[in-house]
């Protein structure tokens, strides 16, 4: 159980740290998605 | 898209994520000792410690673009000598990939608050490690920025040498996990 519990908290602290780009990313109105792709997607999604 | 910010604010962006891992682990390691029902808040020690901790906490956050833009990458280079002097001393062992990882939090889980600390140690790691001025990572893409503008031929070796170098690590520390 807590070997479970020491797991999610490792997959939480990715999540956190990624989700600290996100939120960079969103205050200077960059798309994640574009971001992520590496190539603006205009009309495509 | 990003490559058209200005440097501090695409190193804002690019180091938000090892800021983010050094936050978690500075709340945890300063934090943590208050989990133990014996440690009061009425002890003024404590209360400095854990003014102190919020303080540098709220700190990080304010300063968070100049510390992404000057002091991530410094710390890439001071996790490079770090790397470099435990390899020297341990050999093999100074380092570990997912096996590791795994075996090391079977170990180390007692109890919520001993998982707790295991989180926070693996949240610094993931902080150092990603400062490594190498360009998949994040603290290599706050210097690309930077080597962009010695050329696009510079660039493209910085880029590609760093690609390589990153793939070798995990090939590396994936072998270093079997041979255990």
């Amino acid at each position: 159980m807590l070997f479970t519990v020491t797991i999610a908290l490792i997959v939480l602290l990715l999540v956190f740290h990624e989700a600290a780009h996100w939120f960079e990313m969103s205050r200077r109105k960059i798309s994640v998605v574009e971001a992520g792709l590496g190539f603006p997607t205009g009309r495509l999604l | 898209m990003i490559e058209a910010l200005p440097y501090r604010e695409s190193a804002a962006i690019f180091g938000a994520g090892p800021l983010a891992n050094l936050l978690f682990w500075l709340a945890v390691f300063f934090l943590e000792p208050f989990f133990d029902p014996g440690v009061s808040l009425a002890n003024p020690q404590n209360q400095l410690i854990a003014t102190a901790t919020f303080s540098l906490i709220a700190f990080v956050i304010y300063a968070r673009k100049a510390l992404s833009a000057y002091v991530v990458p410094l710390l890439g280079l001071a996790t490079i000598a770090l790397v470099v002097f435990a390899l020297l001393k341990f050999g093999s062992q100074a380092v570990g990939g997912p096996v590791s990882i795994v075996k090391a939090a079977g170990k180390s889980s007692s109890n919520f608050v001993s998982a707790l600390h295991f989180a926070g140690f693996m949240s610094l790691n993931l902080a150092l490690f990603n400062a490594l001025p190498i360009y998949p990572l994040d603290g290599g893409k706050i210097v690309d920025k930077l080597v962009g503008r010695l050329g696009e031929r510079t660039q493209n070796i910085f880029r590609m040498f760093g690609i390589a170098l990153v793939l070798a690590l995990i090939l590396g520390v994936i072998l270093s996990d079997c041979f255990k």
